[in-house]
């Protein structure tokens, strides 16, 4: 009996590890596809993995955009009398992009669009896909100075100086740099103290838009930091600086931590009334960002946006920030969904019906949650036109 | 009828024991299966300088987790000692000094603490502990010339300090009671023999739990599992920090579960996070198994 027990037990757990063994080696398999640059795959035919019934779609990714999602499905759902079934799952940029990749989700948004990685493994797999802007984001760089909040005064920064604060070039307020940007009634009150510099500790679309902007505006920053969801901050070595997770949390530190500065997604600092610096803009005006700021940067991008399947990762930085006009807001980006052409026709048409429903009705003000910003007009029309190819692909 | 009797004694007799134990067994070897099956890529590109290196750096597909790492034993090392420290007063506390009439109450409060969410423990950790133990325990050290070997603590007291405290004050009631369990059922007899030698309390105490380091080492054992493996709380007040100098224990820094937390959301959108990820849980695996192995060990020599 003894033996038995004993036989039972060893060759169970043999067979448990072949299978474990097996389902391993063929993962492994598949990420050294995905890993492989542009192996040519003449044997996988573009075949639709879509298995949802076609008035019932699910969606999947970007945190930043829920709300907003799950307000936009429920007006939706309740104007076509729930003809159509949306399902949003806030799991985050990068595992929305990949769930999409695996044909998990029937769309997925990312706060910048398709990564690197994931427009690789599109253009190995060859199947057909558009990306879309869905709502107007932007990053707000927010500070606590004790000295300014009881002077009444508000900082101004460049981007510049914002750079050299996080490469741990300024040290303090102090900083003349700092304060030649300052009116010359603040400039007195800017305190002799060491700067706190706080960021996302969690990978996350804000910071890859912060990031983005100051690899435009300096060049240093471009050679040794560079952009994305996670990046090495220098100003953490020298000790005076560390991360939190999501807006919240940065917010919460910059507020309970004088002297301190950090970045927030622009909606979230608004909707807490959150300290928000001023920024230089490309004109050498100093703007805040609001509905009117981020409109104007928008606005201008909509005339020269890439195609719809084109590599949308560092969009942001190319089409978006830094743009010109006096009353533009300079770190901005937008939300962007992206749906496979090559889904079954009924697949295609329910996401045409909702995103065309986005597009227009979902951009009225009664539709849009509150911090949120609507895309301007232009924007809009470029993203509708790239909408149609669902209609229009076979 | 008689064959119907058979094969119900033979299930009693695997049910329990071959079942339960495959499944457990089966089910440890698939986890490490896995770990190990996701980080070959990076295992085969980087070989163990992941192990020897602190840098994080995403954008160039860099990654070296020796920071987390060091956070790691550091501060599930430290709450050891500390909370070794305090349950077993605790319980010597509770075994021998605290009145029959109140030992319910005692009891009840040790058993609420330990199933409190971490969730709340790290939101009293940032709001309480870490002020706290910045102003009265870091400061004061600090100027006495120590920061040096301990680092310099931050504005907001986050570090791997705090970090550390605040695991020994979550993983205490659930070690405490394990040693209380232990120290309450010592047989009367033995109790009654060491004061027929005339001695002292303390001395019958320390004697008493000399008599129960088996237990101890099991409690201990525990302890360091849960806090290797803590992450909503630790992320809140370690300051997450990729910091190279791991071992100044006053700066802010990172665990491996905290970097997992993290990172994995928006792991996919790179190359080798994912791979770097899963290796560095499957290094956390074999520490937690080291560590494990040590201590048991360790108990039944003595």
């Amino acid at each position: 009996m003894k033996k038995l027990k004993l036989v039972v037990t060893i060759s169970a757990i043999v067979v448990l590890s072949v299978v474990g063994f097996t389902v391993a080696q063929s993962q492994l398999a598949r990420r050294e596809v995905a890993t492989v640059t542009v192996t040519p795959t003449p044997t996988q035919t573009p075949t639709p993995t879509i298995t949802a019934s076609p008035a019932s779609i699910t969606g999947g990714g970007a945190s930043f955009v829920n709300p907003q999602m799950q307000l936009w499905i429920r007006r939706f759902m309740e104007s076509t009398g729930g003809r159509i079934a949306v399902n949003y799952q806030s799991i985050g940029s990068g595992a929305g992009e990949a769930k999409w990749l695996e044909g998990a989700l029937d769309f997925g948004v990312s706060d910048i669009g398709i990564s690197k990685a994931g427009y690789q493994k599109l253009v190995d797999s060859r199947r057909r896909f558009i990306q879309i802007p869905i709502v107007a984001g932007s990053v707000a760089v927010i500070y606590n100075i004790p000295e300014f909040a009881r002077a009444g005064c508000e900082l101004r920064l460049s981007g510049e100086v914002v750079a050299d604060i996080y490469l741990g070039k300024i040290i303090k307020w102090s900083d003349p740099r700092v304060a030649e940007l300052q009116d010359s009634r603040c400039r007195a009150h800017l305190p002799d103290r060491e700067i706190y510099g706080v960021h996302r500790s969690d990978g996350s679309g804000t910071t890859a838009l912060f990031t983005m902007y100051l690899t435009l505006i300096s060049k240093e920053w471009a050679e040794k930091v560079s952009y994305g969801y996670t990046v090495t901050w220098p100003r953490d070595q020298m000790g005076l600086g560390e991360g939190a997770r999501g807006n919240e949390g940065v917010s919460a530190k910059v507020l309970n931590t004088p002297y301190s500065i950090g970045y927030v997604e622009a909606a979230y600092a608004i909707q807490q009334k959150i300290p928000v610096a001023f920024i230089r803009n490309r004109e050498g005006r100093f703007v805040k960002p609001d509905a009117t700021t981020v409109s104007e940067a928008l606005k201008r991008a909509a005339v020269d946006l890439p195609g719809p399947q084109e590599f949308w990762g560092d969009l942001p930085l190319k089409y978006y920030m830094n743009r010109e006009g006096e009353n533009t807001y300079p770190i901005v980006g937008t939300p962007v969904a992206f749906m496979y052409l090559d889904a079954p026709r009924e697949l295609r048409l329910a996401l045409y019906e909702f995103f065309r429903w986005v597009l227009t009705e979902g951009q009225k003000a009664e539709n849009i949650v509150e911090g949120f910003i609507p895309i301007p007009e232009a924007l809009r029309v470029k993203a509708l036109q790239y909408l149609e190819a669902l209609i229009s692909a076979q | 009828m008689r064959r119907a009797l058979s094969l119900k004694r033979f299930l009693d007799v695997f049910k329990l024991i071959s079942i339960t134990n495959f499944i457990l067994i089966s089910s440890v070897v698939l986890v490490v299966l896995v770990l190990f099956a996701t980080s070959l890529p990076i295992v085969l590109r980087d070989g163990v300088s992941p192990l020897i290196h602190s840098i994080w750096n995403p954008v160039s597909e860099e990654y070296g987790f020796l920071f987390a790492l060091g956070g790691t034993v550091v501060t599930a090392s430290l709450a050891l000692a500390i909370s070794l420290a305090l349950s077993i007063g605790l319980a010597a506390v509770y075994a021998e000094y605290i009145p029959d009439k109140l030992r319910p109450v005692v009891k009840n409060f040790m058993d609420l603490a330990a199933s409190i969410p971490s969730v709340i423990y790290g939101l009293w950790g940032l709001k309480v502990l870490s002020p706290v133990l910045r102003s009265y325990v870091m400061e004061p050290l600090v100027s006495l010339g120590l920061s040096p070997y301990l680092g310099h603590p931050s504005p907001t007291g986050t570090s791997l300090f705090s970090a550390a405290v605040l695991l020994a004050v979550m993983v205490t009631p659930l070690s405490s009671s394990i040693i209380r369990e232990r120290l309450v059922s010592i047989p009367m007899h033995i109790r009654e023999a060491l004061y027929s030698l005339g001695l002292m309390k303390t001395e019958v105490v320390l004697l008493e739990l000399k008599y129960i380091r088996r237990s101890i080492l099991t409690a201990m054992a525990v302890s360091y599992s849960r806090a290797v493996g803590e992450t909503a709380a630790v992320a809140m007040v370690v300051g997450n920090v990729v910091n190279p100098y791991f071992f100044k224990i006053f700066r802010p820094g990172y665990t491996i579960s905290s970097l997992i937390a993290d990172q994995y959301p928006n792991a996919e959108a790179y190359y080798y996070m994912v791979p770097a990820l899963f290796y560095a849980a499957l290094v956390l695996f074999f520490i937690s198994l080291a560590v494990n192995f040590l201590l048991l060990k360790s108990g039944e020599r003595t």
